[in-house]
């Protein structure tokens, strides 16, 4: 979640968009600090070296671990918060190291989110296995700080977290926001409206390894542990919020080629640039 | 009736013990077919229940058995 | 349409996971009656018992797992149907619904029929579910039933409870019910003679209606209570099964007020009639096993057996098995094949000897109590349109093969001319669309 965020508010004083924009941050600082697997000492960390161990989590982790189930069973296991651990044999450095199926057959066995056991609040994981909130916590964290300023001001409102972005209305004058779609490699920035809701994109971004004039992104498929080939650039999709735009548009990315065909099945809001 | 009330207590037990039994939560798309509940079309069901109460002697199993009606 | 909710899901999860779920609006306005509705078309050969029953039923999702639903079936029958004598070799006569309405000839040979059988039925029935915790559910329900000479109404209450992950389900229910029976003509005294318009047997007029006369007239009453203790258990991520036992305990009046029974000589020809006795309480235990597989990854298995048994000395059995076939995204064909058996009450007699009413404390030649085994084979054609709504059509053949019991032994011979039980077939049409409202 490194990420830059802004906080547009449309006829705020100058004074009131800085106490809002604070209240957005804190709230940003607050999910990120709780679910970030590089810090020590929270939920995160607990559960990943837990050994095997059950966990008692909180309350907001326990609905973003059902919400994370949801997910698995919605797209027939393609969204696993457990993927995290294939990390340690792919590295995006755009070099041609891309890891052998040895490899890739010795960490396996620490993916998949069916080998959890997961009756909330109390979460068991076999040791070695991690979980990662980083696909949806950024998205997550976008639409609950619109969810704090929606609650203070009746004006219009977006938050932007690197792009990926939630909007409470339309402007004061009854027209769209007008986003700007920064694709990788390209030098023109596509421009997409937005009236309320949330809009999200992935992309592989310059993470990929080149091997033998295959381009491997980073898009990696936690049921084989391999990487999508073939797939487009750029997804981006717009829904009702921003959590759920980014669940379409990585799952959207999982499907490779078929990544159209996938967001027209779900009746997605999308753009994809190949 | 007694025995046949403890009957069902084991076999609950019986099968909740053996824990190849059963489906994770995850595993659940297909029982939660509409088609695949153990009541899928209750008012076809119920049309039959009434059908056959009146025309032979055996009523419920599936439910409870009363008729409501004058039929038999 | 399955993706299209499959969306909808991840929308309503995005919003529990956003904590907007229960302020939003999404919830009410997507707060609709599901309305499940079919139409009964039943219409037994021979121009027998022809029925009509629509039913409409709705529920409404009030959220958090709470469910309301009401119900309303009206039930329109005409027809005749056996009022229990035999066949004789000379016409008989029989004054319809107790001596209160016209009198009807029934040919030689012929199974006597009561073609007084004219009914409508209106039933309706409320129930509410809601959880009572994480694991609970509780039940309750009302229903009230009304038909010219017969009146009921039951009350249950049900819960369930899930175990293991939500791989077992526990449940127990209680249901009693409440029925007032208002025969044409009163309800006749337990076997005392019938009055008829002058009959085979010859028997005189005058004798038979001063019998009856001393009769009921009375209201009649029974009350009936179930217990249902069920166990439905997940045995892996394709298949379950539900297993059930059930108690049903009947007191008052069980009679059918218009089924009479032959008292034969040993010509087998009829002297005169009486009206039926049975006991006046009835114990019902059953037994209901249902396996359900999703097979091929695309159609459902649904196989039921039912044992029954009761004080009556009746026992069936039940098969039903149905396939369902889902040939296309959205339409399914389901071929359904059901096989009935059952054994015939003690008392279920086909007709009594000469004087035998005096002795017997109770008599029935109702076919329903008697021994048959019946199939039914049908098939039933569904599908899903574009709105959401599911519609679907089933034609089905039902035939009753009854096993003759219950002859007076000093009257067999005599009997051995008539078609003594003859079989019942029947065809039932039925329509069901379901849709949001």
């Amino acid at each position: 979640m490194a990420s830059p965020c802004e906080v547009l508010i449309d006829g705020a004083s100058s004074a009131q968009t800085a106490e809002l924009a604070h209240l957005a941050a804190a709230e940003v600082w607050r999910i990120e600090a709780h679910w970030s697997r590089y810090r020590k000492n929270n939920i995160v960390h607990r559960i990943n070296t837990a050994g095997g161990k059950p966990v008692k989590v909180d309350e907001e982790t326990a609905r973003f671990l059902d919400y994370a189930q949801h997910l698995y069973q919605f797209s027939d296991g393609l969204f696993d918060v457990t993927s995290g651990v294939l990390r340690r044999i792919w590295t995006f450095d755009g070099s041609d190291r891309v890891p052998d199926a040895r490899q890739i057959d010795a960490i396996l066995p620490l993916v998949g989110w069916q080998k959890v056991d997961w009756q909330s609040p109390w979460l068991r994981m076999p040791a070695g296995m991690e979980i990662d909130f980083g696909g949806i916590g950024k998205e997550y964290a976008v639409d609950r700080a619109l969810g704090l300023l929606r609650a203070q001001t009746p004006l219009p409102v977006l938050v932007n977290c690197g792009g990926d972005l939630a909007a409470s209305g339309p402007h004061l004058d009854g027209s769209d926001w007008q986003v700007g779609v920064e694709i990788p490699g390209r030098a023109d920035t596509p421009l997409m409206t937005l009236r309320a809701g949330g809009l999200a994109s992935s992309g592989d971004a310059h993470r990929y390894l080149l091997k033998d004039g295959v381009r491997y992104p980073h898009v990696l498929d936690p049921r084989s542990g391999r990487a999508v080939t073939g797939g487009p650039h750029t997804v981006t999709v717009r829904a009702s919020s921003c959590t759920e735009a980014g669940v379409l548009s990585t799952l959207a990315l999982l499907h490779g080629p078929q990544a159209e065909d996938y967001l027209r099945s779900c009746g997605a809001d999308a753009a994809v640039w190949w | 009736m007694k025995r046949q009330t403890l009957l069902i207590t084991v076999v609950a037990l019986a099968l909740s013990a053996c824990s190849s039994i059963g489906a994770k939560p995850w595993q659940r798309s297909a029982l939660a077919r509409p088609d695949m509940q153990v009541d899928a079309d209750p008012v076809l069901a119920g049309l039959d229940d009434h059908i056959y109460f009146s025309k032979e002697a055996s009523s419920g199993g599936r439910g409870f058995g009363g008729g409501g009606c004058g039929c038999n | 349409m399955q993706l299209k909710n499959r969306r909808q899901s991840l929308t309503a999860a995005t919003l529990t996971l956003l904590g907007t779920a229960a302020a939003g609006g999404a919830q009410a306005d997507g707060r609709s009656w599901d309305i499940d509705s079919a139409v009964l078309v039943y219409s037994e050969s021979g121009g027998r018992v022809q029925a009509i029953e629509p039913v409409v039923k709705g529920t409404l999702d009030l959220g958090g797992e709470r469910y309301f639903s009401a119900k309303l079936v009206f039930d329109s029958l005409t027809g005749a149907s056996p009022n229990g004598a035999t066949p004789a070799s000379t016409p008989q006569t029989f004054t319809g619904a107790s001596g209160g309405g016209r009198a009807s000839v029934t040919p030689a040979f012929e199974t006597p029929l009561d073609d007084r059988f004219k009914d409508t039925r209106v039933q309706g029935v409320l129930d509410y579910s809601f959880p009572v915790s994480a694991n609970g559910t509780l039940g309750f329900g009302g229903t009230v039933s009304s038909e010219y000479d017969f009146l009921s109404a039951g009350a249950n209450l049900r819960y369930a409870h899930d175990l293991f992950q939500n791989n077992t389900t526990l449940s127990v229910g209680l249901s009693v019910e409440a029925d007032q029976i208002d025969p044409v003509g009163g309800a006749p005294e337990p076997l005392t003679r019938v009055a008829t318009g002058g009959g085979g047997g010859g028997d005189d007029e005058g004798e038979g209606e001063g019998e009856n006369e001393g009769g009921g007239g009375r209201t009649q009453s029974k009350t009936v209570t179930d217990l249902v203790l069920g166990l439905t258990q997940v045995l892996g991520p394709r298949s379950l099964l539900q297993l059930n036992y059930s108690l049903s305990a009947s007191s008052g009046y069980q009679n059918d007020p218009y089924k009479l029974l032959s008292v034969v000589g040993s010509d087998g020809e009829p002297d005169y009639y009486v009206w039926e006795s049975r006991p006046d309480s009835r114990l019902k235990h059953a037994l209901f096993a249902r396996y359900k597989l999703f097979s091929f990854n695309r159609d459902v298995v649904d196989a039921s057996y039912r044992y029954m048994t009761d004080d009556w000395g009746i026992a069936s059995s039940t098969i039903d098995l149905t396939y369902r076939w889902n040939f296309a995204a959205h339409h399914y064909l389901e071929p359904h094949l059901r096989w009935y058996t059952q054994t015939a009450a003690d008392f279920y007699r086909v007709a009594l000897y000469d004087g035998e009413d005096q002795t017997v404390a109770h008599a029935s030649a109702d076919p329903r109590l008697g021994a048959f085994d019946a199939w039914t084979a049908g098939v039933k054609l569904g599908g899903t349109l574009n709105s959401g709504s599911d519609w679907s059509a089933r034609l089905e053949w039902y035939q009753q093969q009854s096993k003759l019991t219950g002859v007076p032994a000093q009257a067999a011979d005599g009997l051995s001319k008539f078609d003594l039980q003859p079989d019942l077939s029947a065809v039932m049409f039925t329509v069901g669309y379901r849709f949001k409202w």
